[in-house]
């Protein structure tokens, strides 16, 4: 025991003694607490990247090493860990999943200049007015919202035999979805469709009949749905009881995890979601980065993980080209970006308000047989979109 | 008395060595801070008056939304903004008690949870008052004496002077009229009537005066964070977390919600810095220990073992 005790000790005095040559990178990451599934999902992401460029030579010929803190889903301790990982230098900082994470975050970092990667927070107000110390490479609200009615436009068309003139909203009362609601309520009026039912419901309602049952009065041709995973499956499993049929159905979040269509089952079939990444989208690379995150996480990985691997490749190429550590030069290197990666073009743009925020194409995922299937923009399509939905009586 | 200002004393010399020792370690010490006067300002109407609140997020909520909007929307320094919200938190404090302490035992409990829910769900809903469902941002705030409110040495020094003002207060009311009058109330509310105190009455103040600090300490938590969503600042959670801390302190004590905020928040911290994921683990583990072996508290527990030694050894001279 003595011994070990000794040993120990001169183990941290030999670590201080020889500072260590890595270069650091600080991440902040929900481990543990209300939203640990997707921590754990970008994660695996985070450290299939880490091999990779470790095993590439690392940045500027020294290995990447990440720092990791936990933030257990909660403001208070994601800025206790952000402090810290200021005090230890890191050039670098990425995180965090929610928006009440990452909003204070923004918020503290911008005021110790140190660079932020957003890392899963998809909330507008994060990049817009955002800050030049603020940069995000995943999409946003509007983005997202502009893919939804690209696609509905697009469907109108393709289709023009099938009427989509009226749109109904659902959505949670939490930040995403309300704010996916007002981006998607903005553009229902610019492009023309009728919005005839607006509903948002408390988290944690599990009977949305009541309100189902309003919306096939209404009768829209679209559906506009922002759920979280398990109002989501619910909100599905009802619809189906009531009748609620439309001609399209998109259930953003909700939708887009592989758990969606075991839980529903058929139910799932023809309805589409918007995503970041996909395993069948038609960029290079895409294809073996879904190979190896299957293998890194031993299930089927999804977009979570696509994100969290994107992260530390943009992260990587901008320590790489600021050939330095220092804070305002890996900022600099950061606006900079211009990368391909299998996931998404990265660049970081001001627009429409925004301040550093990649314009980022977004997917959207069709379920078909089972299977999430990329539909649409066209040209990264894997498979024709199904449309239209078929009434719940002739399934 | 005297021995709880020499503690006064102590709690501010620790609080004024603490920058020195770890001056990249402010923000744990602002929240243990915050929670410190939080968990003191609940102990004066759950523990003081027995009347147990899982709503004090809700004071927390528009103490921070008071500072926020009044600096955003109406450029109100939140100096101001902060009383107004301690007003209108007493002003609120009084019409819930009002309805509601004509109940007695858990009904009160009850309620408070969804005197919150209401603070929650207007404050989604109002998006023309609270900014909505998607947070509201304090991005500029006036700088008093060349003072910035966004650095975390300064909003340490106003969080420990929160915390010193929230515990004096405790200590001069603890040995006034208005202390015993709480105890007694606690104690026996026919009982008190009996003695020509109005029960009624009492817990009306302590809910006020406990509203009130609550939602000052509120108004720098929300400058603190600087950004604002209604589903986190009037969470059920944050409520249960304050009672939690003054419970596991010592209800009824001047020194356990103090206690019960530094051993609760700081293994949290030391915890979450070294156990990773089973960090809650842990620290539900932590709590279950303390229920069982200090029932009364940390504080509670040790006071009374200290007076049963005390009076064992009289008994034995």
């Amino acid at each position: 025991m003595r011994y070990g005790i000794a040993a120990a000790l001169a183990a941290t005095t030999l670590a201080f003694a020889v500072p260590a040559q890595a270069v650091e990178i600080g991440v902040v990451n929900s481990l543990s607490g209300n939203f640990a599934t997707f921590g754990e999902r970008y994660r695996t992401g985070m450290e299939l990247a880490l091999e990779e460029i470790n095993a590439a030579g690392g940045v500027d010929g020294e290995p990447l090493e990440l720092v990791w803190q936990d933030d257990r889903s909660e403001a208070q301790s994601a800025l206790a860990a952000a402090e810290q990982l200021d005090a230890r230098g890191v050039p670098l900082i990425i995180g965090s999943y929610a928006s009440s994470i990452t909003g204070p975050m923004a918020q503290f970092l911008t005021r110790r200049e140190v660079p932020l990667l957003v890392l899963g927070s998809a909330d507008n107000s994060i990049t817009k007015p955002g800050s030049e110390w603020v940069f995000r490479a995943k999409h946003n609200s509007s983005i997202v919202a502009k893919a939804y009615f690209d696609y509905f436009d697009f469907l109108r068309e393709t289709h023009p035999d099938v009427p989509l003139e009226t749109v109904g909203f659902l959505y949670g009362n939490g930040a995403w979805p309300t704010s996916l609601a007002e981006t998607g309520r903005e553009l229902a009026e610019e492009r023309g469709y009728e919005i005839v039912a607006d509903q948002s419901y408390d988290q944690g309602v599990t009977d949305f009949r009541p309100i189902l049952n309003r919306f096939r009065a209404e009768d829209p041709d679209v559906l506009y749905i922002v759920s979280y995973a398990e109002d989501g499956v619910a909100i599905t499993r009802q619809m189906k009881e009531v009748g609620l049929d439309a001609e399209v159905i998109a259930i953003d979040t909700a939708a887009a995890l592989p758990s969606f269509v075991d839980q529903v089952g058929d139910l799932a079939e023809n309805v589409a979601t918007v995503v970041s990444w996909s395993k069948d989208v038609q960029y290079p690379g895409a294809q073996q980065l879904y190979e190896d995150l299957k293998a890194k996480a031993g299930s089927e990985p999804s977009f979570y993980e696509a994100e969290g691997y994107l992260a530390l490749k943009v992260a990587a190429d901008a320590l790489q080209r600021a050939g330095s550590t220092d804070r305002a030069a890996v900022r600099e290197a950061l606006a900079a970006t211009d990368l391909e990666t299998p996931v998404t073009t990265v660049t970081f743009e001001d627009y429409d308000g925004f301040q550093n925020q990649n314009p980022i194409r977004s997917l959207v995922l069709q379920i078909q047989d089972g299977d999430h299937v990329t539909v649409f923009p066209d040209d990264l399509a894997a498979a024709e979109a199904r449309h239209p939905t078929p009434p719940w009586s002739e399934r | 008395m005297r021995t709880h200002l020499l503690g006064l004393a102590a709690f501010v010399a620790l609080g004024l060595a603490y920058p020195v020792l770890f001056p990249s370690a402010l923000t744990i010490a602002i929240t243990i801070l915050l929670f410190v006067g939080w968990a003191t300002a609940w102990d004066v109407l759950g523990g003081w008056a027995g009347q147990v609140s899982l709503g004090h997020a809700a004071f927390v909520g528009l103490g921070a939304y008071f500072v926020a909007i009044g600096v955003t929307e109406y450029g109100l320094a939140p100096w101001w903004s902060a009383l107004l919200g301690m007003a209108v938190a007493a002003a609120l404090a009084f019409a819930w008690g009002w309805l509601t302490f004509g109940l007695r035992g858990p009904y009160f409990t009850l309620s408070t949870i969804a005197f919150a829910e209401i603070l929650r769900l207007v404050a989604i809903n109002e998006g023309w008052l609270t900014g909505g469902a998607t947070g509201v941002f304090i991005m500029t705030l006036p700088e008093p004496f060349g003072l910035d409110l966004f650095d975390r040495q300064t909003q340490y020094w106003l969080a420990l002077g929160f915390a010193v003002l929230v515990i004096g207060i405790v200590v001069a009311l603890s040995r006034g009229r208005f202390g015993y009058a709480l105890r007694a109330v606690r104690e026996d509310e026919d009982a008190a009537m009996a003695a020509g105190i109005d029960p009624k009455r009492t817990k009306l103040k302590a809910f006020m005066l406990s509203g009130a600090l609550t939602a000052l300490g509120g108004g720098l938590y929300g400058i603190v964070l600087s950004f604002l969503e209604p589903h986190v600042m009037f969470y059920l959670l944050l409520s249960v977390q304050i009672a939690l801390t003054a419970i596991i302190g010592g209800r009824g004590t001047i020194w356990g919600p103090a206690a019960g905020a530094m051993v609760l928040i700081g293994s949290g911290e030391v915890f979450r810095t070294t156990f990773a994921e089973a960090n809650l683990l842990i620290y539900g583990v932590l709590i279950l220990v303390i229920v069982l072996f200090a029932p009364r508290g940390l504080v509670g527990e040790a006071t009374r073992r200290a007076i049963r030694r005390r009076y064992a050894k009289r008994a034995q001279s």
